[in-house]
């Protein structure tokens, strides 16, 4: 199953995982919070310590959210709540051969972390 | 290779034409023909047949298309209907294959209603083969 | 160029309604992602990474300033100021919003172009080679059989809902631009001993997972029974073909599994039996066409000395000897408008490029534009006396890179930018290559040089047919780089050799400077290329330079 390739990413183990999707709407990318809203900003996301939670997350949101929302997955995050592969990291700061970032414009995000 | 088999074929359900839903009523002799059959192997079988049901596995599996085009390509004169998982925008597709009508069943009618297959009913004259031959 | 008829316009306007209504059902809720998903394909949109991708069909490439002004419109107002022409000669919008959507494809519709059948497994937008109607090789416009299969082609009943999706692609001329030898269905405009135009037909080409190159499967099939005969082929495909596995789903696979001579077998039976009853061509339509693919009224004879001009400014010099290509026409020049300045993203351009390229267009070009698989900007047919004017212009846009065939021009798919199905970057390789070779100032030096770089297995990049492909994979998430040296995509087609294991992401520029570097030490002289010195030396050098040095 997809989840065994969490096991390990670029050699570490995901520290913490998060509930993340495409809006319907806008196709924006975004992150389920603590208080069950979807934001844009990945260090808001709630932070699951187990694969096993963030799994039930991920059904529950697919009963709740499935005309607000596409493709909700999981995804592991390292010791400071940042994406572990590359993918994971683009879809957060926008694609790297410019400088926009995405929509929302998360230069803040990404000036942090690159 | 069976031949008239009606075990196997739905009898029940709603019958869908340019006219809308309609309930379905049979027109005896059936033949059931696969889409792993070859239509080139089926004139003797189908002489005196009726009526043809050629079911669709799934949306995304398209080969009863060409299964119903070579059947009309042979010959075959009587009703062609599609049975199974083809969905509303896929009814111009059919009619335009050569099938008479799409036969659904109660659910799948609840889901897609008479209006969206009508839609699509509006849609089957138009096509680029009017446009492309003499 | 082809005008749409009524049928055209209302069948596309019909189309921008259908979408409408059936997204508002899944905005509404009353269509699950499932139901709506297969839909929005076969309109062109995707969903990627950061937002929905609209993929524009332009069909064999060629576009009016009207529309590459429309264009321009639509990357200003509802996406951020670019897009991205791509390998199938057609446009990506990056930044789409689903409740956008429908109003993109109006504006679309306005200038007779639509998304429908740049996605799903149906037959996709039809690609000719970029200098139809202006090549000298040629023996007849292959835009004119390519508008004639995007009529047959589109909405088909019966193929839109085939195995995996198919692609053709049509070449005029024996030096074939249009990399027809690696497409599912490949033609080419041939004269038989009587003189009588026809088409040769390739099959079960294809790049992806299982790169095979194409093959004979007619050598001459008449004009009049080229339609009837692809209708044989796809029906036979759409029945045999494998659903069991989307890897195996090609029609490349059919062929190989059953050999040529079944498929053919069965694909004349079936010919033989719907020629009977096929109807003729339209003589109104053919004639149409022909019309509308006539050469422009070119102009004549003027006192332009491009050999004089070139003397006088070496910059010009530079970029003429790379971007201008003979036509037909003595009088006249093919220009192709890089979109691969170094350091810039292979395939891109801005709203304000757009707009430059089609006023160029306009008042020196016959309103003509094309988009080549190559990823760059084609003016097919210009005076030459305005050769000057345009290149100044084309500065002034930040248009004028003067590397078109050379280390710099590379193609590059979209890749884990943007790409949901990547497991890799693409462009900022490309990127980083491009600046690396223009530091070095040796992209004259190492001469022609196709680099081509997928961002996954599927291959959109064509690296297998590159002199040197890269292909990105994932290695435990972190990207890896294969590269294979020696693929050809013209009339010689091959497939690239693989050199062994990966680079990451930090080696592989390294990895190619090595590879140039050592052709660049070891060939026989500037006229021996890249390609000629791979073959004479094959593959164990590369090795050598890679993993042993
Ligand atoms: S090759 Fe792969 S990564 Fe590149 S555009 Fe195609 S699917 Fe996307």
């Amino acid at each position: 199953m997809s989840q065994s390739k969490l096991k390990t990413i670029k050699g570490v183990h995901p520290r913490y995982f998060a509930v993340t999707a495409n809006l319907l709407l806008t196709g924006d990318v975004v992150y389920l919070s603590p208080t069950g809203r979807w934001v844009w900003d990945v260090t808001h996301a709630k932070q699951f310590k187990t694969e096993t939670s963030a799994e039930e997350a991920v059904r529950e949101c697919q009963s709740l959210y499935a005309n607000q929302t596409v493709g909700i997955y999981l995804i592991a995050l390292d010791e400071a709540g940042w994406p572990l592969s590359t993918k994971e990291q683009l879809r957060t700061k926008g694609p790297s051969n410019y400088h926009h970032n995405n929509r929302n414009g998360q230069q803040l995000v990404a000036n942090r972390k690159r | 290779m069976p031949d008239v088999n009606s075990t196997s074929i739905n009898l029940t359900g709603i019958y869908v034409t340019d006219n809308g839903f309609a309930a379905y009523k049979a027109l005896t002799p059936i033949r059931a023909v696969t889409v792993e059959e070859a239509p080139e192997d089926l004139d003797e079988v189908l002489n005196g047949i009726a009526e043809v049901h050629i079911s669709f596995a799934s949306p995304a599996d398209g080969r009863g298309f060409s299964t119903a085009r070579c059947l009309r390509d042979r010959g075959y004169q009587g009703r062609v209907i599609a049975v199974g998982g083809l969905v509303c925008d896929q009814y111009r597709h059919a009619r335009q294959s050569g099938f008479d009508g799409v036969l659904i069943s109660q659910e799948q009618a609840a889901k897609m209603p008479e209006r969206h297959w009508l839609e699509q009913a509006n849609r089957v004259a138009v096509n680029y083969r009017a446009q492309i031959y003499a | 160029m082809y005008h749409y008829q009524d049928f055209d316009r209302d069948f596309v306007k019909d189309r921008v309604s259908e979408f409408r209504t059936i997204t508002q059902r899944r905005i509404d809720g009353v269509l699950s992602e499932d139901e709506y998903k297969p839909f929005r394909l076969q309109n062109g949109l995707y969903l990627q990474l950061h937002a929905y991708m609209l993929q524009v069909a332009i069909p064999y490439g060629t576009l009016s300033s009207r529309q590459m002004h429309k264009l321009a419109d639509i990357a200003e107002r509802w996406d951020k100021g670019y897009g991205h022409f791509t390998t199938r000669q057609n446009i990506q919008f990056n930044w789409m919003k689903l409740a956008d959507v429908g109003d993109v494809l109006e504006a679309l519709s306005e200038v007779d172009m639509h998304a429908i059948q740049t996605s799903g497994n149906c037959i996709r937008n039809v690609t000719a080679d970029h200098f139809a109607g202006c090549a000298p090789d040629e023996i007849e416009d292959p835009r004119m059989v390519a508008e004639l299969l995007r009529q047959w082609s589109t909405a088909h009943p019966e193929f839109a809902f085939l195995p995996r999706k198919f692609k053709i692609a049509v070449s005029g001329a024996p030096n074939d631009r249009a990399v027809i030898a690696f497409h599912d269905i490949g033609i080419q405009i041939v004269q038989n001993r009587d003189g009588e135009t026809g088409y040769r037909i390739l099959i079960g080409g294809g790049l992806g997972r299982t790169p095979l190159i194409g093959q004979e499967l007619s050598a001459f099939v008449p004009k009049a029974d080229l339609l009837c005969y692809l209708e044989a082929v796809m029906h036979i495909y759409n029945r045999y073909g494998r659903r069991d596995n989307k890897y195996k789903a090609r029609i490349k696979i059919l062929v190989q599994e059953n050999g040529l001579a079944q498929t053919k077998a069965q694909i004349d039976a079936y010919f033989a039996q719907i020629k009977k009853t096929h109807r003729p061509l339209s003589e109104t339509l053919l004639r149409k066409i022909k019309d509308d693919f006539a050469l422009p009224n070119l102009s004549k004879a003027s006192a332009f000395d491009l050999e004089a001009q070139m003397a006088l400014s070496p910059a010009f010099a530079r970029w003429a000897g790379q971007s201008v290509h003979a036509h037909r026409d003595e009088n006249h020049v093919s220009i192709t408008i890089s979109l691969k300045k170094q350091g810039a993203t292979p395939g891109d351009a801005s709203t304000a490029q757009m707009r430059v390229m089609a006023e160029l267009a306009k008042a020196y070009a016959y309103d003509e534009l094309r988009v080549s698989h190559e990823q760059n900007i084609i003016l097919p047919h210009v005076p030459k006396e305005h050769l000057l004017a345009i290149y100044q212009a084309l500065q002034e846009a930040d248009l004028a890179a003067a590397n078109i065939g050379l280390v710099s021009d590379i193609i590059a798919c979209p890749g884990l930018d943007y790409c949901s199905l990547a497991t890799a970057r693409s462009i900022t390789i490309a990127q980083q290559i491009a600046t690396h070779f223009e530091g070095l100032k040796t992209e004259y030096d190492i001469g022609p040089m196709k680099i081509k770089i997928s961002g996954c297995i599927n291959a959109c990049g064509h690296h297998h047919v590159g002199h040197i492909g890269i292909l990105g994979l994932d290695r435990a998430g972190v990207e890896n780089y294969q590269i294979t040296i020696g693929g050809d995509g013209t009339q010689d087609a091959a497939i690239g050799e693989r050199t062994g294991p990966g680079f990451s992401y930090e080696q592989i520029i390294g990895a190619i400077d090595r590879i140039i570097a050592h052709y660049l030490a070891k060939r026989t002289g500037k006229d021996e290329s890249f390609l000629a010195y791979y073959k004479r030396v094959g593959i164990t050098p590369f090795k050598e330079v890679l993993y042993h040095a």
